[in-house]
Order: C-alpha cells, then sequence, then structure tokens
C-alpha cells in the first residue's frame, strides 16, 4: 500500500508538471492509468486554484504571505488520496491569499 | 479487578494514545488523515477551537491566536490570552484540549475514565499535579503519571524485564523534534527507576531541517541563481521567498528522511520569483555532507552523557545500554556515533516515535483502577435526563461547493460542545461552543454524496447520543430532477473463451442523466489495413445479464480495414468514451491509441443503425447455441421444447439466407426488419425458458462445479489442510459474486473455481488417482498421439502401486498434453474485437 501510495503521488506530480497544454496522447495515458487505480478504489485529487478554508482536512496547508479570508491553493507538494471515498492521504499544499 | 489499559505521551511536538490489551499495545490513529501523531498545538480562529495538524498551519501566520509547546510551561503562572475570545486560558486548559482531541482518536464508543499521561523525567511536584489537573479537565477520573524514560525502556523490554542481564543502569536518550532529553535508570528485579536526567528544551529534527535549509540548500541555490541575496531574505515574513522557504523546509525533513535509508537525497523544487520565468532547481544531498554538518549538534547532546557521567561517578562501562527513542534517532550517524563515542551497546529496537506511548499502554495494562467502574450508574443518570433533540434544515442537494446547514437543539445541557465533520475526513468544524440554535457553513466533495455527523459533547467530553445527526448532501452530477435512464446502456465485447460476446454494462439502469465514461478496452484480435476485417463498437440499451443479440442496438461505429492508417495489432488499447445528454442524444467517441484514430459520432435515439456485417455474425451466434441447446434438451427427453427449438432454428436459417444478399447502401428497409427479427428470435430463445442464457449457464456451471469440490472435500480424506484453508477462504470472499447476475463477475469466479480444482488435482493423491482411472477408460479419439499415452498409462499403473504421488502427476500431465481439445469442432465466432 505505501509503494502505491508512493507511486501515486509522483505520477500526480507528472501530471501536474506537464501542465494543461498536454499532448492529446499523453492526457490519454494519465487517463488509463487513473482509470487502473480507481478500478482499484484509489483516486488522487489535485485541489490547484481551490479555496481554502481551516475547515478543510483534507489537505495540510503551509500559508504564504498575509492572511486573509479569501485564501486559494496555489501549489501542490503532495496530492489528496482517496481509497474507498475515504481519504487515506492528506495533500501537503501552499496556499495564498488572492492577488487584489 | 479492571486495569487501566489506556496510556498517553503527552509530547512537546507530538501526542499519541495507545491502549493495551490481551499482551498487545495498539497506537491509536487519528480518523481524520490516520496518523499516529497528533500535533501539541491549539489554535482559536474565530468561535472555533482547532487542535493538531490544522492548528500547527496557523503557527507562523497567525501567531496571536496559536499555542503549541505549552508543556514547557505547565506549572507556571503563564496565561495565554486568547485574542478572538478576550479572555485566558493556562497552560493546563491547552494541554486538556489535547487530552480531549486525543480521545476522539478512541474507536470504543465509551471512552476511558482512567488514563496513565507520561510526564519529563524533570518535571516537578508542581507541573506534575498540572498535569494530572489537565488529565481531569480533559474528562479523566483518575490520571496516573508516568515518567517518559521509564515508559521508553518500558516499551523496550517489557517482556523480558526480569532478564537478569537486563538489571542495571541504562541510558534513555530522546531526540524528539524539538526537545532533547537523557536520563539514567536503574532497573533492579522490582523496580525501574530514574536517577538523573539532562536536557535541552530547544534541540531536535526541526533545528536539524533548519540548518540543511541555509547551509547545504541555499549555498547551492546562489550558485545556480547568482542571487546573492537569498540568505538575507529567506526568511523574512512576507519575503520574495517566503513560499520558498516553507517548500524547502518541507524538502529538506524529506531529504533528511531519505538519507536515514539512502547515501544520497535529491533536492528539487521550482524557483519562482516575481516578473522572472520559473526555473526547476536540481540537486543531490550526500549523506556525508549531512553527517558533517549535524555533527556538532550530536557532539553537543553527549555532553549531557558526559554530565551524567561525572554527576554519579560512573563510566561507560557501568552502563548495560542506551535506548534511543525520538524521530530523529533514526538517523543512521546518531546511532552510530553515540555507539561509538560512548562505546556502550546502542539499543533502538523499538519504533523510537511511539516507543513513550507504548510503554505507557504496558504501564496501564498492569496498572488496577483505583476508581469504581461508573459506567453503569452514568447511564442510569442520563436515563432520567431529557433527551437531546435535534433538528436539522440544509439543502439535500446543490451544486455549490459549501452548504449551510442549521441545527435546533432541544434539552441541550449546560456548556456543551458540538464538531461536524464529513465522513470521508476531508471537513472538520474544529470545536464550538454549541447553542439552542447553531449554524455552519459545511464543505463539500465535488460529484459525490457527502455524509456529515453532528457530535455534541458534554462538559467532560463525552459525546451525547443524539438523534438525526447524520446528514447527506448531494455535489454536482446527480440533479435530483433529472430524468432516469430506463434501460441499462452496455457495449458488447467478446468472451472468446465461451466462443460468444457479451453485454457489458457502461451506466445501469435508473441511473440519472447526463452521464459521461471513459472505458479502456484491448483488441482482442489484430485488424489489418487496407482488409474488410472491421472493428465494431456496439452500443446496446436493454438488460446487462442477457445476450447482446438479445438487447437493443442504439449505436454502433464500425471501423474497417479500409479506414486504418496502420495496423490495428491485438492487444492494443481503444478508448471509449460515452456520454449521453439529458435529451438521451448519444455520444460516442473511440481512439484507436495505437494508430491515433479518433472516430466521434453522435447517435440520435429516433434513429436506427444497423451493421451488416454485426448483423450475419450475430445470426451466425444464435444458430450455433440454438443447436447446442437442441442437443441439451434432447439429452433430457424434453421433446417440446426441442420441436420450438427447431422451429426457431428454421426462422434463424431463413434469415441467414436473407442477410447474405444485404449490401452496403442498400437503400431499401430490408436490414432493419432483419435486425428486427433477430432481436424477436432471440429474445425468445434466451427468455422462453429454455434456460441456458449467458448468466444462467454460468450459474449452473458455477453450482456444479462447487458441488463436486464439496463433495471431494467431504469424502476424501487425504485433503490436505491448506486446501481446505483456501477453499473456505474463496468461498466466504466470494459469496455475494454467487448471487451476482452479472456474467463478467460470474465468469470470474468461475475460472477461479476451475483453477482451484486444478490445484486441487495437483494436491490431492486420490483425486489424481481418479482422473488417471478416468483417463484410462477414455476412447483412442480423445487423444491425439495414442501410442504415447497407452505407454504414460503404463508407466502410471507403475507409479500407483508404488503410491509415488510425485511420479504420477508428472506421467497425468504429460497425458494431459495429448488431450483433444474438445471444442474443436464449434465453429468459432470472430467477435467484436474488442477484449472484455
Ligand atoms: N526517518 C527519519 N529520519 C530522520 N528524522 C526523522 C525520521 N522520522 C522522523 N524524524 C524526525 O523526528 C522528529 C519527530 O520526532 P518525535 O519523537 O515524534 O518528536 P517529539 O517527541 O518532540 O514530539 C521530526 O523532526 C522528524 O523530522
Ligand atoms: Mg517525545
Amino acid at each position: 500500500m505505501k509503494e502505491t501510495l508512493t507511486i501515486m503521488n509522483q505520477f500526480a506530480l507528472l501530471e501536474l508538471k506537464l501542465g494543461n497544454d498536454k499532448d492529446e496522447s499523453i492526457q490519454r495515458i494519465i487517463q488509463r492509468i487513473k482509470a487502473v487505480w480507481e478500478g482499484m478504489g484509489l483516486v488522487y485529487q489535485l485541489p490547484l486554484g481551490e479555496k481554502y478554508t481551516d475547515t478543510r482536512t483534507d489537505v495540510m496547508a503551509n500559508i504564504v504571505g498575509e492572511m486573509d479570508n479569501d485564501m486559494t491553493i496555489t501549489q501542490i507538494v503532495k496530492p489528496i488520496i482517496y481509497q474507498n471515498n475515504v481519504i487515506v492521504q492528506q495533500g501537503i499544499v501552499m496556499v495564498e491569499a488572492k492577488k487584489k | 479487578m479492571e486495569t487501566i489499559d489506556y496510556g498517553i505521551d503527552l509530547g512537546t511536538t507530538n501526542s499519541l494514545v495507545a491502549k493495551y490489551s490481551k499482551g498487545k499495545v495498539e497506537v491509536f490513529k487519528n480518523p481524520v488523515g490516520f496518523k499516529e501523531t497528533l500535533p501539541s498545538c491549539v489554535a482559536f480562529r474565530g468561535e472555533r477551537i482547532i487542535v493538531g495538524d490544522k492548528a500547527r498551519e496557523y503557527i507562523v501566520k497567525d501567531p496571536l491566536n496559536v499555542f503549541s509547546a505549552f508543556k514547557r510551561k505547565m506549572g507556571t503562572s503563564e496565561k495565554y490570552l486568547i485574542p478572538s475570545l478576550m479572555s485566558y486560558y493556562s497552560p493546563i486548559g491547552l494541554s486538556a484540549m489535547v487530552l480531549k482531541e486525543l480521545k476522539n482518536f478512541i474507536p470504543e464508543v465509551q471512552k476511558p475514565s482512567s488514563i496513565v499521561i507520561t510526564i519529563p523525567a524533570s518535571f516537578d511536584t508542581v507541573q506534575c499535579n498540572a498535569t494530572k489537573e489537565a488529565g481531569k479537565e480533559a474528562g479523566f477520573e483518575e490520571v496516573v503519571l508516568l515518567q517518559e524514560p521509564i515508559a521508553a525502556s518500558l516499551a523496550f523490554f517489557n517482556e523480558k524485564m526480569n532478564d537478569a542481564g537486563s538489571l542495571g543502569k541504562w541510558l534513555v536518550y530522546d531526540l524528539g523534534g524539538g526537545t532533547f532529553d537523557i536520563a539514567l535508570i536503574t532497573i533492579d528485579k522490582d523496580e525501574m527507576r530514574v536517577v538523573d536526567h539532562e536536557g535541552d528544551n530547544f534541540l531536535g529534527g526541526v533545528d536539524l531541517d533548519q540548518m540543511i535549509v541555509t547551509q547545504l540548500i541555499l549555498p547551492r541555490l546562489k550558485e545556480i541563481t547568482g542571487k546573492g541575496d537569498i540568505d538575507s531574505l529567506i526568511n523574512q515574513r512576507n519575503g520574495p521567498y517566503e513560499k520558498l522557504y516553507y517548500i524547502l523546509l518541507l524538502k529538506a525533513e524529506e531529504a533528511k528522511k531519505e538519507l536515514s535509508i539512502n547515501e544520497t537525497a535529491e533536492i528539487e523544487f521550482t524557483f519562482e520569483i516575481e516578473d522572472e520565468p520559473a526555473r526547476e532547481i536540481y540537486f543531490e544531498i550526500t549523506r556525508t555532507a549531512f553527517e558533517e554538518l549535524i555533527a556538532p549538534k550530536i557532539d553537543y547532546t553527549l555532553d549531557f552523557v558526559q554530565k551524567i557521567f561525572d554527576r554519579n561517578h560512573l563510566s561507560s562501562a557501568d552502563i548495560k545500554n542506551i535506548i534511543l527513542i525520538g524521530g530523529s534517532t533514526i538517523i543512521p550517524y546518531v546511532r552510530k556515533r553515540i555507539g561509538e563515542s560512548t562505546g556502550i551497546p546502542v539499543n533502538f529496537s523499538a519504533d523510537p516515535s511511539t516507543a513513550v506511548a507504548v510503554g505507557a499502554a504496558y504501564y496501564a495494562g498492569a496498572k488496577i483502577k483505583t476508581l469504581a467502574n461508573k459506567f453503569s450508574e452514568v447511564s442510569n443518570e442520563t436515563a432520567l435526563e431529557r433527551d437531546v433533540q435535534l433538528q436539522v434544515a440544509y439543502n439535500k442537494t446543490t451544486k455549490d461547493m459549501e452548504e449551510y446547514v442549521t441545527a435546533l437543539f432541544e434539552n441541550l445541557p449546560e456548556n456543551c460542545t458540538y464538531r461536524m465533520v464529513r465522513a470521508d475526513g476531508g471537513y472538520d468544524s474544529g470545536i464550538k461552543n454549541a447553542s439552542t440554535k447553531i449554524g455552519e457553513f459545511v464543505l463539500l466533495k465535488a460529484n459525490a454524496v457527502n455524509q456529515f455527523t453532528i457530535k455534541v459533547y458534554d462538559e467532560q467530553n463525552n459525546e451525547l447520543s443524539v438523534p438525526n445527526s447524520k446528514i447527506e448532501i448531494t455535489q454536482g452530477l446527480f440533479s435530483l430532477y433529472g430524468q432516469t435512464l430506463p434501460e441499462d446502456i452496455c457495449i458488447e465485447v467478446d468472451d472468446l473463451n465461451n466462443n460468444t460476446t457479451i453485454s457489458e454494462v457502461i451506466f445501469v439502469r435508473n441511473s440519472i442523466l447526463p452521464l459521461k465514461k471513459t472505458v479502456f478496452k484491448e483488441l482482442s484480435r489484430t485488424i489489418k489495413k487496407g482488409s474488410t476485417d472491421s472493428l465494431i463498437i456496439n452500443i446496446l440499451e436493454g438488460n446487462q445479464s442477457v445476450h447482446p443479440s438479445a438487447n437493443k442496438v442504439i449505436g454502433v461505429i464500425e471501423i474497417n480495414g479500409s479506414m486504418l492508417e496502420s495496423d490495428l495489432v491485438y492487444g492494443s488499447d481503444v478508448e471509449i468514451t460515452l456520454e449521453i445528454s439529458e435529451s438521451r442524444e448519444i455520444s460516442v467517441s473511440a481512439v484507436l491509441t495505437f494508430t491515433n484514430q479518433t472516430f466521434n459520432h453522435i447517435f440520435n435515439p429516433m434513429e436506427k443503425y444497423i451493421s451488416i456485417t454485426k448483423l450475419r455474425e450475430e445470426l451466425k451466434t444464435l444458430r450455433n447455441e440454438i443447436n447446442l441447446s437442441i442437443e441439451k434438451v434432447l439429452e433430457n427427453d424434453d421433446y417440446e421444447k426441442a420441436s420450438f427449438l427447431n422451429e426457431l432454428l428454421d426462422v434463424n436459417n431463413t434469415l441467414i439466407k436473407d442477410a447474405s444478399t444485404l449490401r452496403d447502401g442498400d437503400l431499401d428497409e430490408r436490414k432493419y426488419q432483419l435486425e428486427e427479427q433477430k432481436r424477436r428470435v432471440a429474445a425468445q430463445f434466451y427468455n422462453v425458458g429454455i434456460n441456458n442464457s449467458p448468466v444462467y449457464d454460468k450459474k449452473e456451471k458455477i453450482q456444479s462445479l462447487k458441488l463436486y469440490i464439496d463433495h471431494i472435500m467431504t469424502y476424501h480424506n487425504d485433503v490436505p489442510e491448506t486446501i481446505k484453508e483456501e477453499y473456505n477462504i474463496m468461498i466466504t470472499a466470494n459469496h455475494e459474486l454467487m448471487k451476482s447476475t452479472n456474467h463478467f463477475q460470474l465468469n470470474t469466479f468461475f475460472m477461479k473455481l476451475e483453477k482451484f480444482h486444478g490445484k486441487m488435482v495437483f494436491n490431492v493423491p486420490s483425486l489424481l488417482i481418479n482422473n488417471f482411472v478416468y483417463m484410462q477408460g477414455l476412447s483412442e479419439s480423445d487423444f491425439n498421439n495414442y501410442k504415447k499415452v497407452k505407454k504414460l498409462f503404463e508407466q502410471g499403473e507403475k507409479a500407483m502401486e508404488k503410491s509415488n504421488h510425485n511420479e504420477l502427476l508428472a506421467i497425468c500431465k504429460e497425458i494431459w498434453g495429448e488431450m483433444k481439445d474438445q471444442n474443436t469442432e464449434i465453429e468459432k465466432i470472430k467477435g467484436t474485437g474488442l477484449g472484455s
């Protein structure tokens, strides 16, 4: 199990690194691999750009810069991993106030 | 007499709770995030109180409202002002919050009333009393204290306590996240005692992380980027490198742990500052460099050992062992250096992060409760009180990512707190004061049914049982008023092992529209470029458990050889995305990853799509199956059914003839008529009680194979126990599967059973003999090379006389190899090209 999580972590970061404009065929391979994990009940999530509040326990946050009421996840160090719809690994993220 | 059983390591940086039961200790995990350790940290955010990991996030950014390391202040008159509440908390109050949170780690509904809590060897009477007080405030009625080095020692040799070799003087060296402690203990026959201790409250793993950043990472980074000002700016609050600093601290801790296993660790991150393009930084740090870096710190800890020696007039020779605990003692250099420099054997046989909690639980497991068990009284009392009532209002479905939940309490006792948590662990409201009316914005997971529980605690932090405290909110996708799918939507895939095709369900009946799903299939045969062969993606509507030909075709994509850019190779991937809109329009897109071709089709449910190739193929399959059924019913002398089947066969044969004259591009309606007639024949055949639908067939096969195996289990007395066990496990594990109506799952199970049967023949001597004798009874035509087989029979006889199981097995294997495949006479179907 630990090994699987390690592979998923690395793979999630790879997906992030490839960014949004990845080649269609690469996108497809990514989806295919994720589908295999999904069959095992494992799903990872990259909450990049999502709103952050202190009631979110799906991630552990490092707060960067000034704090205010409108915080956003700006960088991901580790993804959130679910197993059978329960979080087995909290994500590790950087959180910043929205730039005005 | 009852024992206490529960123990808590109330640490400066991290706390844990463990339980002793039947000779074993279990360390409990946080129900959120599943970590064993809870950071000893409390945050006050507005009206809510947060304990643990979440609280720690705010240490740097909201220092006025976040409190940690208060253990260092236990027993002082120090008060912490909580600005948001305009009130004060004592170190005792804060410790109590941590203890209460740890209570939530304990899965048992009935929380313990007695507890063992560990304290540093350095704690004086006032500090001890303060710790007890914290325990009481957290709702423990009986608090027993235990010194940390003693707890650690207990964890190490709990089982060998009376072992003469362990009697004498020991050192316990504890290097954790933020503190360093060393204790000298004596162990004699019936006592373990701390004789002396030393320590530094501000030295631990966190300092090592910082050193890695400033002394190993930053110099390299300066070199690579040419930015000379990083040093001075890096840990400046709100400075340009603040984010980088946090990332580097995380990377440093990761690398540090990596270096506990490997010789080198990678440092990899993105260097980003405003107005400059981001760049990827990568380099390695070596264990050697790390060891050089931390050597002075470790030597510094050894000075304390010397102090203890001097004060007690001891030398290394007087010490039996040094026990290492605390996460930082995992570092190989620490282990090596301490051993080498003191010359004392080093012991690190238990998990250094949990040893104190584990030891506390061992101690608790032997400690008799002085407190009478009050559980029964308590429950009588509460029964007299009126139960708490709860009414909750919220939207059951939403497209938003958060939802406001309000709740009204009745009969709520004084000073209760409440907390809302999401079942998957992704949301926690924190602890809040409960009043008659409460309201909370809960966060939702996208496209899921979100389950929440409202937990209510009394003043002693005992959870009250509250009816209606579970709520469910559905986010996204599932709109409550959406249209539902009237029948299963399937694609047809090959089951070449059984010489047929099956319906594989994509969307089940009653799913709510719109729907979208992508499946991946592998080609079950090669399709040559330019050939007339084709890959058929057949979208069916109907029932997933019947044969595809009895289902309605609602869309088909036929990709033939002439459309291919290169050969489509066996085993390559086909990605099929199926989308059904709310108006039931179906779009199918198929991507052949091997040739990188995409085929998109939108099917309107008002039209019909018929592939002539497919139609012919299906009629052929139908003919085979009807033929087989006729044989079967004749075996049972069921002439009535046989004649009915013969009629169907006649109809089918006419259809085959008609279909052979169809041509692509024919404009008339003939193919629609033929398709309709075929479906009618199929439906009659599969539904009229002939009962050889693929599902029924499989079930029957499974049933009879299972009966056979059961029989062997009961009547053969040479079945090894391991085989019996394996069988029982398999049957229990697949109990639900056997009731399934899904051909797919049944097939998987059948294959498992068959495989197991094979294994039995290998492992049960009497069964192998049966099998051998059975083969001897077969006729010549059942084998390929009968001459060879006859010789093998002779050899087998001899092996049997000698009761040589292995030899007989080897012979049988050869005979099996010569047996003819019984299915060869049946005409093989070609299938769709999609593997199952
Ligand atoms: N494998 C490892 N190698 C090196 N250091 C480690 C390892 N695992 C944990 N640590 C360090 O141990 C420290 C935590 O130790 P712990 O005993 O839990 O702390 P405390 O007793 O102070 O609450 C952290 O600084 C962590 O980085
Ligand atoms: Mg500790």
